[in-house]
């Protein structure tokens, strides 16, 4: 028995032998063949894809006027029309979904496509036929692959109606039907509203557009609109109904056809996002409404030596440092060192990393130019301390860099600096107390009721440029730039800017760089 | 203006049924050329093959299957249609001459049947279809993702 065992684990009996070789061939050439099919399949399908471009023998693509959004329509009917009568001599008719007023005959001859239109109710005996170019031939097939992301908690903005340009947020997709339903903030005007469901006919004012405003059951109760609390069948959820819009905490719940809303590259801004983020709305729950987010957003520019952490993907938390950029791959070096010198990851993956204490500079967005240090990091967004401002600004992650660079802040914008006294086109004045990207903040308005205004520059009129003085508590004279000190209010010794001979003697402070109007007290 | 459309159109699907009462798979007209059956209607009953790409009405494709693909047995049962077919799809080619076209050649529906097809779809064949396909022979392509 051993010995036998052994002896056929070591040796194959010869016949048998001849036998298995060719076993062993077929199965080998089997094997092979197989897969160099497969191969062939992916690789070369973009080569081939090459060989199949139209050369001087193939037939020809002419490009034909037809009724505008009959186009399919005149392609079947062309079909139908071949079936008919097999004399006609067109090989192909194509009518793509974005082209609308053409259709693509292909053939032969110019003669065969008159031909083949003769007759037909959807193209005019004197339309224009064009042919296309050779090279252009394969671009009219070429068919955009829509990558349509759409998942619950995507954003998204509205194409068309009153919410046109809207961010909204996708709560539930339908497939099947192409349609989805979104959350706004609704734009509704209640009176409006008020009317119509009572009946009255209200002159339709087109070109007004109600501001956006969370949707208030007790105030439209009080415009005597009936607000029905009902159970979407759908959702399990509980909605209240106002003629036939669904509201929820606020929002609008509204389903839309996919078509209508744009699903790529949605940037929403911060602002809009804080609006959307109702108080109490669930941290986490936002959280993961940002994630989404970021993954969508174009991400900001990552450079060697930025400090990162990976977001997304099974090395989620990891940090580390920039050491290559290519494209949309980020090579980074991991913090553990454990792990192999340089990964790879998509910039999608990644968000760039800061510590409270890290100086950086905003380069993007509506902060750009600032720079400040880091006092807290909360998810994707950083709070900073503005060198200039010595305010705490809210931006994303992406929109900074680490730098050392310490700004001083626009300061001036044409003509007028900070702290200059001007005219505003009303006729009112004020100091500027903050210089921004495109306006200036002005102070302007009475003790007691300071009033800051943003302003553009177009909107000023002059400087005001006056040498005047006037009498304090104690009678002393005051002019400008004295150091004072305020006896009542909340401040202590400012320096004055300017004087203000106006009915009220307002004496305006500039401590550092926060700015007061006080009175003067004579 | 519509109505007028309308009656041409049933003009056309009058002419069309009466040939498809040829039956079978390809339609044979007399001393004509085979084709599919061509959609009778525009609407959202139009839905497309995810094999060949094949573009008629639901009902269509229920009652006499995919010329194409009858391996798929869309004739046979409703469910075969719903998930073989979709309404996604884009664009339409009225293929007259498989053989002569370069628009067929290049759309790789050059091997088919006359008839109306779509230039893209956006979804795949379920797997279960895709093994059919290997188990009878048939070359199938999945939609270029990108």
């Amino acid at each position: 028995d051993a010995g036998r065992g052994s002896r056929s684990r070591h040796s194959i009996p010869m016949r048998d032998e001849e036998e298995d070789i060719d076993e062993i061939e077929r199965q080998v050439r089997e094997r092979y063949a197989r897969s160099t099919h497969i191969e062939y399949g992916e690789e070369a399908a973009d080569v081939e894809q090459q060989a199949l471009l139209p050369s001087v023998k193939d037939p020809k693509l002419w490009m034909v006027k037809c009724a505008i959004g009959h186009e399919r329509e005149t392609a079947i009917c062309l079909m139908q029309k071949f079936i008919d009568r097999t004399d006609l001599q067109i090989k192909s008719v194509v009518a793509l979904d974005h082209l609308k007023n053409y259709i693509y005959v292909e053939a032969e001859k110019e003669a065969h496509v008159k031909e083949a239109c003769k007759g037909l109710r959807n193209i005019y005996a004197s339309a224009k036929i064009t042919l296309v170019p050779i090279k252009e031939m394969a671009d009219v097939l070429y068919v955009e692959s829509k990558n349509v992301d759409l998942a619950r908690d995507t954003w998204v903005r509205m194409k068309l109606g009153v919410y046109k340009g809207d961010l909204a947020k996708v709560v539930d997709v339908d497939n099947v039907r192409q349609r989805v339903t979104v959350k706004l903030i609704p734009r509704i005007d209640l009176q409006v509203l008020a009317s119509k469901l009572e009946g009255r006919v209200v002159a339709k004012k087109k070109t007004f557009v109600p501001p956006p405003r969370f949707f208030n059951i007790d105030e439209a109760r009080e415009m005597h609109i009936r607000v029905e609390r009902r159970r979407d069948k759908d959702s399990g959820e509980y909605f209240e109904m106002v003629d036939g819009l669904m509201f929820k905490d606020g929002f609008l719940y509204k389903p839309v056809s996919i078509k209508s809303i744009h699903t790529q590259g949605i940037q929403p801004s911060f602002d809009e996002l804080e609006k959307f983020k109702k108080p109490g709305d669930d941290m986490n729950g936002d959280m993961s409404s940002l994630n989404t987010l970021f993954s969508n957003r174009k991400k900001g520019h990552f450079m060697k030596g930025d400090a990162v952490i990976v977001v997304k993907g099974d090395l989620k938390n990891l940090e580390g440092w920039v050491e290559k950029v290519e494209d949309t791959t980020v090579h980074i070096r991991p913090k553990i060192s454990d792990l192999p010198k340089t990964l790879a990851f998509n910039e999608k993956e990644l968000c760039k990393y800061f510590k409270p204490g890290d100086h950086v500079k905003v380069v993007s967005g509506v902060q750009e130019g600032t720079t400040g240090m880091v006092v807290k990091v909360d998810g994707h967004v950083l709070i900073i301390l503005s060198d200039t401002t010595k305010e705490h600004i809210r931006v994303f992650a992406d929109h900074v860099v680490e730098s050392s660079e310490i700004t001083t802040g626009i300061t001036r914008i044409g003509d007028y600096e900070l702290h200059d006294l001007v005219l505003l086109d009303n006729l009112s004045f004020g100091v500027i107390i903050r210089v921004e990207t495109e306006a200036f903040q002005v102070l302007k308005g009475v003790p007691d009721r300071p009033e800051v205004v943003l302003v553009k520059l177009r909107e000023i009129k002059s400087k005001i440029d006056r040498r005047t003085s006037a009498k304090d508590k104690f009678n002393n004279m005051v002019a400008t730039k004295d150091v004072v000190r305020v006896v009542e209010g909340a401040c202590k010794v400012c320096i004055l800017s300017h004087l203000l001979l106006y009915l009220s003697s307002t004496l305006l402070c500039n401590p550092n760089t926060v700015t007061f109007i006080f009175p003067l007290l004579n | 203006d519509s109505t007028e459309a309308n009656s041409r159109r049933g003009e056309e699907r009058r002419r069309g049924e009466a040939r498809m009462r040829g039956g079978g798979g390809g339609m044979m007209d007399d001393g004509g050329v085979e084709h599919a059956q061509i959609p009778n209607s525009f609407g959202h009953e139009l839905r497309a093959c995810l094999r060949c790409r094949l573009v008629k009405t639901y009902d269509q494709f229920r009652e006499n299957g995919c010329e194409n693909c009858p391996f798929l047995d869309m004739d046979k049962d409703r469910d075969n249609v719903v998930s073989c077919t979709t309404a996604n799809f884009t664009g339409i080619i009225s293929l007259m001459d498989p053989n002569r076209s370069w628009a067929a050649r290049w759309l790789r529906i050059g091997r088919f049947i006359p008839g109306c097809y779509t230039l893209a779809v956006s979804e795949e064949l379920p797997e279960e279809y895709q093994g059919m396909c290997q188990d009878n022979n048939v070359q199938y392509f999945p939609p270029k993702r990108p």
